[in-house]
Order: C-alpha cells, then sequence, then structure tokens
C-alpha cells in the first residue's frame, strides 16, 4: 500500500485562521493554519500535556485605535486578541507553565519612518504580553520582507512555517 | 527592452477594456448624470450582466431584485454602480496568476480592491472627480501584468537584487529593466485611452514627491494605500514587501490612516464573500 495515507490523516481537518481572528482546539485530528502573515504577527501556543494549541492572527498593536472595532474583533490587535486566547485555552485545561509558543510575521517595508514599520510595533507588542504572561517562547521568525504561513498539528505539537525561500518545521511538544 | 516595446510585446493581454475609460471621462463631467451612465454600460453586453450579478449580490442585498440597469442605478446610486462597473471591467484583467512574481490566482485582484478600498478611505472625500481614486486602486499594478507576460524570465534576477542589495522591487526593476511596473502601468493606461487623471498618479505611485503637482495627492494617497493593502495581508508575492515608503507622500495621521485600514478590511471581507475575490 505504498502512498496510502495513514490512517490518522484522513481525519485532519484545517482550521483557517483569518486576519485579526484566533482559534483554539484540542482535537487531535485538528491543524489550525493561517496563510499572509506580512506585518500581522501570528503567534502558536501549544501545551503538549493537555494536547491544546491556539493560533491568534494579529494585525495591529493596539487597541486603544478603536475600542468599538476591538470588542467586535478583539482579535485584530495584541492587547485584546491574546488574552483572550490564552483564557480560551486555559478553559480547555492546558496550563500556562506548560505552555510554549512560536511567533511569526512582522514583516516591515526596506526602508520608511517608523510610521510604516507596523511590523516592528506589532513584534513588540507581542513579546511585551507573552513576557507579562511568562511563556516560553521557543522560535520567533520575524521581521523582513516576506510573508509567511504557518499550521500547528494539534495532535503532535508540529510548527510548519512557509515563506517564498522555503518551509521548515520545528516542535512545540 | 525599453517600455514601448514591452507594450507592444504584451500581445497576449486581454483585449484593450472599452467602456471603462470612457466611463472615467463621464465621471468627470460634474453634468452628468445617470442615463449618460447607463447608455455606456449598455453597450457592453459583459459588463452590463456583471453589474446586475453583482447588484443582486451579497455585498449590496437590495430589498428586490435589480432587474435592469436603470434599477441598478436607481437603488444603489450612480457611484456605486460606477464602483461595480470597475470591478467587473478590471477583474479580466487582474484575476490571472502571476507566476513569475509569485503572485497566485485572484491575488493581485483582491490586492487592487484593498488600494481601491483604502483609497475611498483616505481620499475619496475630498477628491473632486467621483469615484477616481477608486478606479487608481483598482488599476495601480496593471503594469505587473504586462511586465509578467512580457519579461516575467528577468524577474529571478530581479528578486536577487532585492534581497542581496535590499532594493524595493520598483528600484530593483529600474536597475534591471530600465523602468519599472508602475511607469509599464502608466504607459498601458495611456494607450488604453484613460485620462492623465488615472494614469500620471499610477505612473509617480513609487516616488509621489516627483510627480506633476496636481497628481501629487493621488500618487502619494496610491504610495500609502499600496502600503496599507499589505498591512491587511493583501500583498500576494515574493518579497511582498520590499517597499520603500517615501516621507512626506501623503499627509495623514498614522492612527486616522490604521483606522482608514482597518475600515477597508471589513469591506474587503464583505466584498470577498460576496463576490468570491481571490485570497492569498
Amino acid at each position: 500500500m505504498s502512498g496510502a495515507p495513514s490512517l490518522p490523516s484522513l481525519f485532519q481537518q484545517r482550521v483557517v485562521v483569518g486576519v485579526g481572528d484566533l482559534a483554539v482546539s484540542n482535537n487531535v485530528n485538528v491543524n489550525l493554519s493561517t496563510f499572509a502573515l506580512g506585518s500581522c504577527v501570528g503567534i502558536i501556543v501549544y501545551d503538549k500535556d493537555a494536547k491544546v494549541g491556539g493560533l491568534i492572527h494579529i494585525m495591529l498593536p493596539d487597541s486603544t485605535l478603536s475600542p468599538d472595532k476591538a470588542q467586535k474583533q478583539p482579535a485584530m490587535f495584541a492587547d485584546t486578541g491574546m488574552p483572550i486566547m490564552f483564557r480560551n485555552m486555559c478553559g480547555l485545561r492546558a496550563e500556562r507553565r506548560r505552555m510554549k509558543a512560536f511567533v511569526a510575521g512582522g514583516a516591515s517595508v526596506i526602508s520608511g519612518s517608523d510610521m510604516f514599520k507596523i511590523g516592528e510595533r506589532n513584534i513588540m507588542a507581542v513579546k511585551k504580553l507573552i513576557c507579562a504572561l511568562g511563556i516560553q517562547v521557543v522560535r520567533a521568525d520575524v521581521g523582513g520582507v516576506n510573508n509567511r504561513t504557518i499550521h500547528l498539528n494539534v495532535g503532535t505539537g508540529e510548527v510548519t512555517l512557509k515563506t517564498p525561500l522555503g518551509t521548515s518545521k520545528l516542535s512545540l511538544s | 527592452m525599453t517600455v514601448e516595446e514591452l507594450i507592444k510585446k504584451a500581445d497576449t493581454l486581454p483585449p484593450a477594456p472599452e467602456v471603462l475609460p470612457k466611463l472615467v471621462k463621464i465621471m468627470k463631467d460634474p453634468d452628468t448624470d445617470s442615463r449618460d451612465i447607463v447608455q455606456l454600460i449598455s453597450t457592453d453586453a459583459a459588463i452590463m450582466a456583471g453589474v446586475l450579478k453583482l447588484s443582486n449580490s451579497g455585498a449590496y442585498s437590495p430589498a428586490s431584485p435589480v432587474t435592469d440597469l436603470n434599477d441598478a442605478v436607481a437603488m444603489l446610486g450612480i457611484k456605486e454602480v460606477y464602483r461595480i462597473v470597475n470591478l467587473v471591467s478590471s477583474g479580466d484583467f487582474l484575476e490571472g496568476a502571476l507566476p513569475s512574481m509569485e503572485i497566485g490566482k485572484g491575488s493581485l485582484w483582491a490586492h487592487s480592491l484593498a488600494v481601491a478600498l483604502i483609497m475611498d478611505q483616505i481620499v475619496g472625500k475630498n477628491c473632486e472627480m467621483e469615484g477616481l481614486p477608486y478606479t487608481l486602486g483598482l488599476l495601480h499594478d496593471i503594469g505587473k501584468l504586462g511586465m509578467h507576460i512580457g519579461c516575467g524570465e528577468q524577474y529571478t534576477d530581479i528578486f536577487k537584487k532585492v534581497e542581496t542589495e535590499r532594493l524595493s522591487l520598483d528600484r530593483a526593476e529600474t536597475e534591471t529593466l530600465g523602468f519599472d511596473h508602475a511607469i509599464a502601468g502608466a504607459r498601458l493606461l495611456e494607450e488604453w485611452s484613460f485620462p492623465e487623471e488615472v494614469y500620471i498618479p499610477i505612473r509617480y505611485q513609487y516616488h509621489p514627491l516627483e510627480a506633476p503637482e496636481e497628481h501629487r495627492v493621488m500618487a502619494g494617497a496610491l504610495h500609502v494605500a499600496n502600503w496599507g493593502a499589505a498591512v491587511i495581508g493583501c500583498n500576494d508575492g515574493r518579497d511582498a514587501w520590499a517597499l520603500e515608503m517615501i516621507d512626506g507622500a501623503f499627509e495623514i495621521d498614522q492612527a486616522e490612516l490604521e483606522l482608514a485600514i482597518v475600515t477597508a478590511n471589513e469591506k474587503l471581507e464583505k466584498a470577498r464573500k460576496a463576490l468570491n475575490v481571490g485570497t492569498n
């Protein structure tokens, strides 16, 4: 049966997280994915013991820009979205002390004023929040001028990072 | 290769749009009324069908079905019908993939629509020529299509230059080819009889301060809106962030710009769902 799909792969489901959105899952057959991270930052968090994963795709650092929009779509902003993701993960019995994170995105223009370096501001906001929550960051692939796509296999904790320059994998288990 | 050779070589482009340049010219006239628009659109069955289809889509959700162009104008207004004609007309050009630049099918259209929506937000209210910012957004990258068809094989070298010398894409194109996709696009639009209000801001979108004074605001707005579309994830392609942002290109407060981008993102999501515009 060379080339036949393995049994677990037949049941794999993909949950796509859009811009300004988040998802958490404890379903081991789920892959969480987000595409086209430019200046946006994607954060994947995983608890290997509880087999709980979360992914958020934030667009801007600070919700004070528009409290109305933050209320409607909290995951658009780092400061309103990330606490919700962690809370939802804890609701699935993940524990903060066991969580490991992968951070990607935050591309910025080749040159320009700070106003246009929104990627750098997003990275700074995310790092500050992760640090305050005491989460271990296993790897950060940030900055540069490329878009990124990231996936988390909730069953295994394996993270896949795709850029125009290639694909790499790492484990959050 | 010169830009003129490129325009001649790009003979596999879709046929030049007939209705859109005429529509832009009609919209320049302050005395335009809905009959002028209906009469023009009626000359193109494909565009007419597209307008009716989109008028009845979830993007507009009319209270009762729109069955003819007069209905569409009466229910949606001239401005919205103008936007729909722009979308339908440009879809033919922008929908395909551009493999040489690693831009997927539908992505250039989604990007162009995002730029159009941001243009509406940041400069729409202050523009004397109704609908111009939206048109500029939709057409600003038409030159990429010409470059892909005419000299796509050169992009391996162009991207190498971007990556090794940290050049913006337009600069790397200029160093390799002698011109960039903004110049190619502007020349193509001029060839297609669009008025200068369209092709001159597009020509100067990467160097807005060099634009003739009367087109500087629109060129500057395009410069910033192109970046804004990248912020909402609509800038597909290799080295999508190889942009050089010019200080003072367009006067806008940072928070105002970010809010415009967030609002445009909401509208884009609605449009994508209703129109099935490609995502990256």
